[in-house]
């Protein structure tokens, strides 16, 4: 920790406080921020059975955005330009002016960075391809160098596929870039469409439940999936500076993040959640706050067994028994890949709205479980919230929000 | 500054018999090809790095540019051969792209920050400058940048519509911010664009980064293709 305290205090104050000037998002909760702001208070739109398109013949409930067209060649990139463009919208700087600074781009996500096509795949396999359509489409569908190429922007490129915390790692990645001056904007985005294949696979791994999810409820019995995307525009002091009006009202800034590996299984979280905590506490000191700063926490909450348990687990010993948080995915589904970045916008909405909803599929706390989350509507005070992610294969992410002072 | 602590890469029947070594070594019979492939070659960069045990802030960073794709492809056969409900858990949690560095983290205990990055340009570019940035700001001290390239039902439809593939290869660079764990010398990078003309070859920067040493420098450039568009 002395080598971080060293190395904070060098960084010049323009590459340190990183600033969220904009952000965009379409899931469940609602399409775009102010609907999202609404839907979150208000969910109207419980799962469902899963929609054709899906292909799937398992009868599981699923959180499909049916209002949402589909698109071709990729509804997961279709999503991804929905909420990187209102975010981009939403700093009100023309992409023009954002063209002159370095501008970097992330993207979480897990479905769309693997060649998925089943129909191809069933044709390569008995060497009967009669397109290469979907090959070619593939390779040069790279989802981060498409937004690079549709804005001009100049800066580094990647897509983070860290399983169920891709989202949230993408948001730290990007603010690394900026931390360390790589870049002085960086767009960090998550997005995942509903698809066959985690569906299939969730299943099979005996975590997706026939029923509406209810994280962190004494009956939960697995997850729902869900889709959607989010984006959010970072940007370094000295940059938002010089492109933000002096008298914007409300200033969020990310924090402080951390990442935490269990190295213990590839699908089970570490009982003790060891992963998790040293991104907790990588966090939290990265922000400079004590446990108690945090206002609120959301959670990761897939609805899961073993997943609730120990995030309930660990919250108690962190932050103590008086701590509030939630899981949006009651309301949402795990969206996966957009599941990061989309529950730090929520947080940010929760945030400047000083009250949280109850956790949605909440009813009654489970007697071992440590903590319960919030039972309804609740108000706070505070100023940062701290959102965590889970993936697959021990990854852990914690990032804090906040509001400037 | 970006110092390479250890450097390894493992082709044909080194590779091959380093894959089995590990996959008893490291009790990862049910990891694919790979995998056991990055699993070596992370093992042999700790080894030439002399470090011993990695202290587990170490983190790693995967990058590839088609990732499990064999794997991938077995899930997709279960879908086309079996009934939904009686596809292979182990099938699915074996084909998310981030398998390979989760048992990377595993077989050495690494619980520092874990990443896998894919794209089409400038993966192993980008993950070094990735690992640069996290140890500029402190956030860890080493970093394992592993890659591996591994042929299938996939490379050789590739291959045969006109993208040429590589050789199977799994390299490891084991990154420190500490200079007196510099062994293969820095690492500097060029912001030069990438020349389309002249595509970095994977193979000939790792022999380069095995055959420095401390006073030397290799200056990265983006265009670090695993194979031409």
């Amino acid at each position: 920790m002395e080598h971080l305290a060293e190395q904070l205090d060098a960084m010049t104050t323009e590459h340190r406080t990183i600033y969220i000037a904009g952000c965009g998002c379409i899931s469940n909760a609602g399409d775009g921020c102010a609907e999202t702001l609404r839907g979150l208070y208000a969910p109207v739109n419980p799962p469902s059975m899963p929609p054709e398109w899906v292909g799937t013949t398992l009868k599981l409930p699923l959180f499909a955005l049916t209002r949402f067209p589909l698109h071709e060649p990729s509804r997961t990139i279709a999503l991804l330009e929905h909420a990187v463009a209102e975010a981009l919208a939403e700093t009100a700087v023309p992409i023009a002016k954002l063209r002159k600074y370095r501008v970097g781009l992330t993207l979480g996500t897990t479905v769309a960075c693997q060649l998925n096509n089943i129909p191809f795949y069933a044709k390569l396999r008995r060497n009967e391809i009669d397109t290469l359509e979907p090959l070619k489409r593939y390779l040069h569908l790279n989802s981060a160098d498409r937004l690079r190429e549709k804005y001009g922007f100049r800066g580094p490129v990647s897509i983070v596929s860290n399983a169920c915390a891709s989202g949230a790692d993408a948001v730290a990645l990007a603010a690394l870039w900026i931390e360390s001056g790589r870049c002085d904007i960086a767009v960090a985005s998550g997005a995942d469409e509903l698809n066959r294949v985690p569906v299939a696979g969730f299943h099979a791994l005996g975590v997706a439940s026939s029923e509406p999810c209810r994280p962190f409820d004494a009956d939960r019995s697995g997850l729902n999936l869900g889709e959607g995307a989010g984006a959010v525009v970072l940007m370094n002091e000295k940059t938002f500076r010089e492109l933000m009006p002096a008298d914007r009202s409300l200033r969020m800034v990310l924090a402080g993040y951390g990442q935490g590996g269990d190295a213990y299984h590839i699908t089970s979280p570490h009982s003790d959640g060891r992963g998790l905590e040293r991104a907790i506490r990588q966090a939290l000191a990265r922000a400079g706050l004590r446990p108690e700063e945090i206002a609120f926490l959301n959670a990761h909450g897939t609805g899961t067994r073993t997943n609730d348990f120990c995030e309930s687990s660990l919250f108690a010993r962190i932050f103590g028994p008086e701590v509030r948080f939630l899981s949006t995915k009651g309301m949402t589904g795990h969206t996966l890949g957009a599941a990061g970045v989309l529950e730090l916008i929520f947080s940010m909405i929760m945030l400047r709205e000083k009250r949280l909803p109850a956790s949605p599929g909440f009813r009654r706390k489970e007697e071992e479980m440590p903590l319960a989350p919030v039972a309804e509507e609740t108000a706070f005070s505070g100023h940062f919230a701290m959102s965590t992610s889970l993936g697959f294969g021990g990854c852990n992410t914690a990032l804090i929000v906040g509001e400037e002072e | 500054m970006l110092y390479i602590a250890g450097a390894a890469c493992l082709m044909g029947e080194e590779m091959n018999a380093r894959i089995a070594a590990v996959k008893k070594q490291c009790g990862i019979r049910r990891a694919d090809r790979y995998t056991a492939m990055m699993v070596a070659a992370s093992l042999e960069a700790v080894a030439d790095s002399g470090c011993g045990t990695l202290p587990e802030e170490t983190g790693v960073i995967v990058a590839g540019f088609l990732g499990p794709h064999n794997t991938t492809g077995a899930f997709l056969n279960e879908l086309l051969d079996y009934p939904e409900d009686q596809v292979l858990s182990t099938a699915f949690s074996h084909s998310v792209f981030n398998a390979a560095a989760s048992y990377v983290a595993m077989a050495l205990g690494l619980q520092g920050p874990e990443y896998s990055m894919t794209g089409i340009d400038d993966i192993f570019y980008e993950g070094f400058a990735s690992a640069d940035s996290m140890f500029r700001t402190g956030y860890c001290r080493r970093m394992l940048c592993v890659t591996a390239f591994d042929k299938g039902l996939l490379t050789a439809t590739l291959e045969h519509i006109g993208f040429p593939m590589p050789e199977e290869y799994a390299m490891a660079c084991l990154l420190s911010a500490d200079p007196e764990e510099n062994r293969h010398g820095r690492v500097e990078f060029s912001e030069e664009p990438p020349d389309p003309h002249q595509p970095v070859d994977p193979l000939a920067v790792a022999e380069k980064i095995r055959s420095m040493n401390q006073q030397d420098e290799i200056v990265l450039r983006k265009g670090f293709v695993q194979c031409q568009k």
